[in-house]
């Protein structure tokens, strides 16, 4: 939604998981069935507000995208906001309007969601547009042309003109290279603009079908009621084809690359460290996440402490992971100081990881993690459209919703040996791959 | 990693506060009856918009204002929600209090958690982090904000910790030195970040150079001294200059008595005097155009000076703006991007001020079109004053407003940042009781009379980041181009 400059764009693309979950003080009560025609639905019921959410999720994503038509996934997002057989071209964003509520939309490598808010007598008004998007959306040459557009104006304001714009696309290519991950969702507007009005249409009848949809709904519902309501809308929409996926061979071995980025626009030197890590249902990716608060997060954390603090070298210093469907990575980077060479924050960073490896955390750092966490899921529950998108999340990730209200368990089995053991395993330097942003000289 | 269809989120509105009425303006037909038991018996129409059902009634959350005795107002959101506790001290002084010294106020609240009495600034970081809590403390022109947050089991160390960062920090001269290495690093960073060169160069050219327009360099940055610190932190940082919200799990009772206890002995102070400030005359339209030679994309704003915060008219002005460019639905995003594909982004909004606001317009448009985007910003700029808008589109935009005011109000900390707001820019105390009901009583009439009061495209600046080998000849036709280099110095 909004535009952020990548130094700062850097430290929140991990989350292409919707915020966490819910401590285990929290019980989102929730109820979970398939329509007849495969279309899952989740429903939480909640009155503190008269408000209402619903969240649509396709498992569809720039990775189930061909290589010569990236950047698909994502132009469908905004084609859907078109128009359908019952609703003329543009009026969605006015029904929506003109009902006091607000929607958007979004994209990522595995899926593709939407999301309406609303007063809460308007739920069928959601029901409306998302039955009627996924029933018959209209796909016609005037929203396809006018969309060409935008989606090249978003590429040039999101990535193309802003400094270090080019980070993610170079980080998935480095280190995803060989899957359908290596490129990003925003994609190549070549092969838009070379598409033909029927391969979007196929796309279209490809994913977006019920059985490959998730309808979560959470707050100031009749649970009964929006059953009744949801199998009137969405009931007489017929079940599709299973989508076929490409399969993706994925594990920890591959060549690794050091690219150097010159851009004319780069401010300050950067550097970033990228490790292939596992996919997000390995029982290895907890430790991973609290490995990386040990890391980065806070300004006791080490790579603050070493880089900013103590040695004064970099302006920030930070780590993540992108952990996905059926790959994913680990990274570390430092922007350096005025005057500091990449050289120096290559060998700080480095070293940091290093004795990770070497003599694992403390366990004071391990319970340090652990209170982070805690408080990240505790403050992710706030909003009933966090809620809707969350039990969405956990449902199709792990075929189980209710996890949202028990995702701290999962952390606390973690070691500290744990911790050591996936350093070992995920952070050696040789697998390492390296991207450099060096300060033109002008 | 997310991409989205969205807009950029331009500036939160202030809502809220104990909507009294019903909020029957959210029903198209309030009286239909909507779905609910009818459905069995009709088969479903889909060429027809659902009727929305029985508009609800609103439920907004209590809260309890409190003055303590040394002055400060407390402000007490109990939710639960979730269990997590926010405390959100303001102080109504910010950067206009700078003096000869931009960045001031900046730095005293970057400066806040870098060392406290009996802590290091490291130590500091290991007891916030340890308990998972995070911290954070910016200053605007008009007030400084310093917010702690974290788990309600936490709530006395919390307080704890607000208490030492806000009431005695020792501002220690290594981490002073540190900071400014910092500074002058973001301040190259955000030299070639079109974002941060288009802000500064609206505001300097709507504010000047004092006030709200100055902005830091590295001659301001290398003046400030540990002794300014001291003295700027001595003077403002007083109970009765300031406002504490606290949101969570947490009453009344024991949120005075918390207070009590942890902010005990805190003395008042004498309320610093306002700083007079001069503001440019703007007569007639021009451009400025900051040259960025790599540009992909032209980044815009057409900008004018505007009212104070307080102004009365506020909430009907923005329904005003929300039809010129407010959201999807606005005239802008459609007519920049939906009908004619130049932008991802556009819109308008009141940025909002004590002294002085500012209205903008804004987009990004990739450089062959430039000058034809600015066209359509005054093209919609005129035609909202010449036209009274059609009652369907108002009623739209009334609906929006008033609908996602109310959404808003899900969130306590939103309930908290406006009532902080009140505080903050002197708005009538019950601002937000009268908000929705001033913004529903807009009539194209009215829409037409704020427009031509408060619109002037005449005495707009037109401020563009961008490259001008390929887009400055096309704006001359708006007026004298003055061109500038990244440090917004002249170079014509």
């Amino acid at each position: 939604m909004k535009f952020i400059p990548f130094s700062r764009l850097l430290a929140c693309v991990g989350l292409a998981a919707p915020m966490g979950a819910f401590a285990a003080s929290l019980n989102i009560e929730f109820e979970e069935y398939d329509l007849p025609n495969g279309m899952h639905v989740i429903l939480h019921q909640n009155s503190d507000a008269p408000v209402v959410s619903s969240y649509v999720l396709y498992h569809v994503g720039s990775k189930d995208e061909r290589p010569d038509r990236t950047g698909f996934a994502h132009f469908f997002e905004h084609l859907m906001f078109e128009g359908s057989e019952n609703i003329e071209r543009k009026q969605i964003d006015k029904l929506i309007s003109g009902a006091g509520g607000n929607l958007n939309a979004s994209t990522s490598f595995d899926r593709t969601d939407y999301y309406i808010n609303l007063p809460a007598n308007e739920l069928e008004l959601a029901l409306w547009i998302e039955s009627e998007r996924l029933m018959h959306a209209v796909i016609d040459e005037t929203g396809v042309e006018t969309q060409r557009e935008v989606v090249k104006e978003e590429r040039r304001s999101r990535y193309d003109n802003q400094p270090y714009g080019s980070i993610m696309e170079n980080m998935a290519k480095a280190v995803f290279n060989g899957t359908p991950y290596e490129w990003t969702p925003i994609g190549s507007a070549q092969y838009i603009d070379d598409a033909t009005i029927e391969e979007f249409r196929d796309f279209y009848k490809k994913w977006y079908v019920p059985n490959n949809a998730i309808l979560a709904i959470s707050g100031d519902i009749d649970v009964e009621q929006t059953q009744r309501l949801v199998e009137r809308y969405f009931g007489e929409i017929p079940r599709g084809a299973e989508p076929e996926r490409v399969e993706i061979e994925w594990n920890l071995d591959a060549s690794v690359t050091t690219k150097v980025v010159e851009e004319p626009m780069t401010p300050l030197p950067a550097t970033v460290h990228i490790w292939r890590a596992p996919v997000l249902t390995d029982e290895d990716a907890e430790a991973i996440d609290l490995l990386i608060n040990i890391l980065a997060v806070g300004k006791s954390s080490r790579l603050y402490r070493r880089l900013v603090d103590t040695e004064r070298a970099a302006v920030n210093a930070a780590a993540f992971t992108w952990l996905q469907e059926k790959a994913g990575l680990v990274a570390a980077y430092a922007i350096g100081n005025r005057g500091v060479s990449i050289e120096q924050l290559d060998a700080l960073v480095e070293e940091e990881v290093q004795k990770l490896i070497d003599e694992g955390v403390t366990s004071k750092e391990l319970q340090k993690a652990l209170n982070q966490k805690e408080a990240e899921i505790a403050s992710s529950v706030g909003t009933m459209s966090s809620r809707a998108q969350s039990l969405a999340y956990y449902h199709l990730w792990y075929g189980d919703a209710g996890r949202a209200n028990n995702e701290l368990e999962a952390y606390l089995k973690v070691t500290r040996e744990d911790l050591q053991r996936v350093a070992k395993k995920y952070l050696l330097k040789e697998r390492r791959n390296t991207l450099h942003y060096p300060v033109p000289s002008k | 990693m997310n991409t989205t269809r969205g807009i950029r989120n331009m500036k939160t509105i202030s809502s809220i506060i104990l909507l009294a009425l019903p909020l029957a303006f959210l029903a198209c037909n309030s009286n239909s009856g909507g779905g609910s038991d009818s459905i069995a018996m009709e088969p479903l129409d889909r060429s027809k918009r659902p009727d929305p059902g029985p508009a609800p009634a609103s439920s907004f959350p209590d809260y309890d204002t409190i003055t303590t005795s040394e002055g400060l107002t407390l402000y007490v959101i109990e939710s639960n929600r979730q269990p997590t506790i926010t405390y959100r001290l303001m102080f109504r002084s910010g950067g206009l209090f700078d003096g000869e010294k931009t960045g001031l106020a900046e730095f005293v609240a970057s400066m806040l958690d870098q060392g406290v009495v009996g802590k290091s600034a490291f130590e500091l970081a290991s007891e916030i982090d340890f308990i998972g809590a995070s911290l954070s403390a910016s200053a605007s022109s008009d007030f400084i904000a310093v917010s702690v947050s974290g788990l309600s089991k936490y709530k006395e160390q919390l307080l704890g910790i607000l208490n030492s960062v806000v009431r005695a920090p020792t501002f220690p001269e290594e981490e002073l030195e540190k900071l400014k290495e910092r500074t002058v690093s973001n301040l190259i960073s955000e030299r070639s970040e079109p974002d941060a060169l288009i802000e500064k160069l609206r505001r300097k050219l709507v504010y000047g150079d004092g006030g709200y327009g100055a902005f830091q360099s590295e001659e301001s940055v290398a003046s400030i001294t540990r002794d300014d610190l001291v003295a700027f932190h001595r003077k403002h940082f007083i109970p009765n200059n300031a406002s504490l919200a606290i949101v969570g799990k947490i009453d009344r009772d024991e949120g005075v008595k918390l207070v009590e206890n942890r902010l005990r002995g805190w003395r008042k102070g004498s309320i610093p005097e306002e700083p007079k400030l001069d503001f440019p005359t703007i007569s007639e339209r021009a451009v400025h155009l900051l040259d960025r030679s790599d540009s992909v994309q032209s980044t815009v704003r057409v900008a004018q000076q505007s009212f104070p915060r307080s102004n009365q008219d506020a909430p009907e002005l923005k329904v005003v703006m929300s039809v010129l460019g407010g959201g999807f639905s606005g005239r802008l995003f459609q007519n920049l991007r939906e009908d004619k594909g130049y932008t991802y982004g556009a819109g308008s909004y009141a940025a909002n001020a004590a002294r002085m606001g500012a209205i903008v317009s804004y987009t990004d448009v990739r450089n062959e079109v430039t000058a034809d985007a600015v066209g359509e910003i005054f093209n919609e700029l005129n035609r909202i004053r010449e036209e009274p808008i059609p009652e369907a589109e108002l009623d739209m935009h009334k609906k929006y407003l008033a609908g996602n005011y109310m959404l808003s109000l899900e969130r306590p900390m939103t309930i908290a940042q406006n009532v902080q707001e009140i505080d903050v820019y002197g708005l009538a105390p019950d601002y937000y009781q009268t908000y929705v009901t001033q913004m529903m009583s807009v009539t194209p009439e009215l829409a037409l009379e704020l427009a031509n009061k408060y619109l002037h495209p005449s005495k707009s600046v037109i401020g563009i980041v961008g490259k001008r080998e390929e887009v400055g000849e096309s704006l001359e036709r708006f007026g004298d181009v003055t061109i500038y280099d990244e440090k917004l110095e002249t170079q014509n």
